[in-house]
């Protein structure tokens, strides 16, 4: 008798221990939020890049650059997303130095690297060869866009100088300050993808030889 | 009554159009009035258009979503752009009186579009606005 | 409102046909695109309805040719007559330079004329714009259906109702036939260059 109540207590005890332990599992927290974040981690970034597709403001930009900061940090770890983050970044760095004064290419560009790098996160099965393939495509673009910056500004600078409008816009010249900006930031970006090309190679020769 | 705009005027006007909208790929361009009169109209080149229906419909189509605007309590919508599948069309208002059209293609954003033309409606509103004053 | 172009040496000038609905403004214009085909660079455009009303208006440019040097471009346009399309009328009125009013022969719809009239002039107001000082001209259309026996207004009763107040041209006309439609056109075009005829100087 004592032994079945004892029984009891501890059964109605470990019902109640189990009921707690499930009611705070099944609670909203803080695990499920960032499970929800890991599924879809570029949604914030897809809403800004979709909202500068209708209006550049200078809030998108910003919002769009605190962005890329954030997830830089969260894919540290993955060479090749932190390489399209450093191409969207750099995009967005020209975009807010040189606002309507932008080679139109640049938004197309920006569409395109974002839609990469968004195939690339939703199928983590992807090989690395695909990625790195995806990734030499977007470099490529971002490369032909930078010749053709160069070779708007050259053409710019023949021109004779227009006479002043009425109403002059208020927009910053601030062509002279990003040539030198923008020349760093790819140079910068065009060592960082060598030595992690250079790196990828050696993992993947590793592995190569290993298999043999 | 009737206004009028004279060589230097209109140069300056195809210009700033020529160098903020044509040469940054947009396809045509045409400044009209409310009336649908055509004050001035670029293209690249490639495709032309039939921009007298173009400027007739455009300045009914504008009108018509304004009196629609003001019927919802709104004073004017910000953003009147039509979406094909290759070519699309946006309208901003300049003043009063007039009107800029764009004719553009997939390869520009719309969100760039949008920039260069109220760029474009700085240099010109200075250009229009007394005309518009003038005839109120 | 008439825009002069001094670099292209163009004038563009806005003449509207309006009144009431199923009276023959559109016929009109259709007349004048078959007729003049070599001095129409484009399609006639028209915006109707399932049942061919018109919905919003018609155009047509109509190139006039060289006068004094500069290039006159007419552009033509109806109203939509029936009632309920008010709102697109006052639209299409913006910049009129100079107006047609087609008015419909037949007795029973002598009421409408008279209401299309005053309607005209109402939206006219809300432009700061008015028929004492605008050029227009008077077509009394549809003069073909005498000959079925229809009933039909006497021009008298026509001038009373609609011309009254410092008169104005007016055409007999059948825009089905093309009775006078010429007529009238020539007639509202040199009115409406009259009017702005400084400039051409």
């Amino acid at each position: 008798m004592a032994k079945s109540s004892k029984l009891d207590t501890l059964t109605s005890e470990l019902e109640n221990r189990l009921d707690e332990l499930f009611r705070e599992d099944g609670q909203p927290g803080e695990p499920l939020q960032f499970r929800d974040a890991r599924s879809q981690p570029l949604a914030e970034l897809k809403k800004i890049v979709l909202s500068i597709d209708w209006e550049i403001t200078p809030e998108a930009v910003e919002s769009f650059l605190a962005q890329i900061r954030l997830l830089k940090e969260a894919y540290q770890a993955d060479k090749i997303v932190s390489m399209f983050l450093q191409i969207l970044g750099s995009l967005g760095q020209y975009i807010k130095s040189n606002r309507s004064k932008a080679h139109p290419s640049t938004f197309s560009l920006l569409n395109s690297v974002f839609a990469r790098l968004e195939e690339i996160t939703s199928f983590p099965k992807m090989r690395e060869l695909e990625k790195r393939k995806l990734l030499q495509m977007e470099m490529t673009a971002y490369q032909q866009l930078r010749e053709k910056i160069s070779q708007r500004r050259a053409a710019d600078e023949a021109k004779p100088v227009p006479p002043a409008p009425a109403k002059p816009p208020a927009i910053p010249a601030a062509s002279e300050v990003t040539a030198p900006m923008l020349a760093q930031a790819v140079a910068e970006l065009k060592e960082f993808f060598r030595s992690e090309m250079a790196a990828l190679r050696r993992q993947l020769k590793l592995k190569i030889d290993a298999s043999r | 009554m009737s206004y009028t705009l004279d060589q230097k005027q209109l140069d300056r006007i195809e210009d700033i159009l020529k160098s903020e909208l044509i040469d940054n790929g947009v396809r045509c361009v045409f400044l009209i009035d409310m009336a649908g009169n055509i004050i001035t109209n670029l293209d690249n080149g490639e495709k032309q258009h039939d921009i007298y229906s173009l400027a007739a419909l455009a300045a009914g189509n504008f009108g018509a979503v304004s009196a629609m605007a003001k019927i919802i309590g709104e004073n004017e919508f910000s953003l009147l752009f039509h979406k094909g599948k290759k070519e699309n069309i946006h309208f901003n208002k300049i003043s009063s009186e007039f009107l800029l059209i764009t004719i553009f293609g997939n390869d520009i954003s719309l969100g760039f579009l949008r920039m260069k033309v109220a760029e474009s409606v700085e240099h010109l509103k200075g250009l229009l606005e007394p005309l518009s004053r003038e005839h109120l | 409102m008439a825009f002069v172009n001094l670099k292209n040496k163009l004038i563009q000038v806005k003449i509207v046909y309006y009144g009431p609905g199923r009276g023959g403004k559109t016929t009109n214009l259709e007349y004048i695109n078959r007729k003049f085909q070599h001095r129409i660079n484009s399609e006639m455009v028209t915006v109707k309805t399932h049942g061919d009303r018109t919905l919003f208006f018609d155009f047509l440019p109509f190139d006039v040719g060289l006068v004094n040097g500069y290039q006159i471009k007419i552009q033509l346009y109806t109203v939509p007559g029936q009632v309920k399309y008010d709102a697109t009328r006052r639209l299409v009125l913006r910049g009129v330079d100079g107006i047609v009013f087609v008015a419909d022969g037949m007795l029973v719809r002598r009421e409408t004329n008279i209401q299309s009239l005053r309607n005209l002039q109402e939206n006219l107001a809300s432009y700061k714009k008015s028929l004492r000082t605008l050029p227009w001209v008077l077509q009394y259309n549809k003069i073909d259906l005498k000959e079925q026996g229809i009933p039909m207004m006497p021009i008298e009763m026509l001038e009373q109702d609609l011309n009254q107040e410092s008169p104005r041209p007016y055409f007999p006309a059948s825009a089905l036939e093309g009775t006078n439609v010429v007529a009238t056109l020539k007639k509202i075009i040199t009115l409406t260059i009259a009017s702005i005829r400084k400039e051409l100087l």
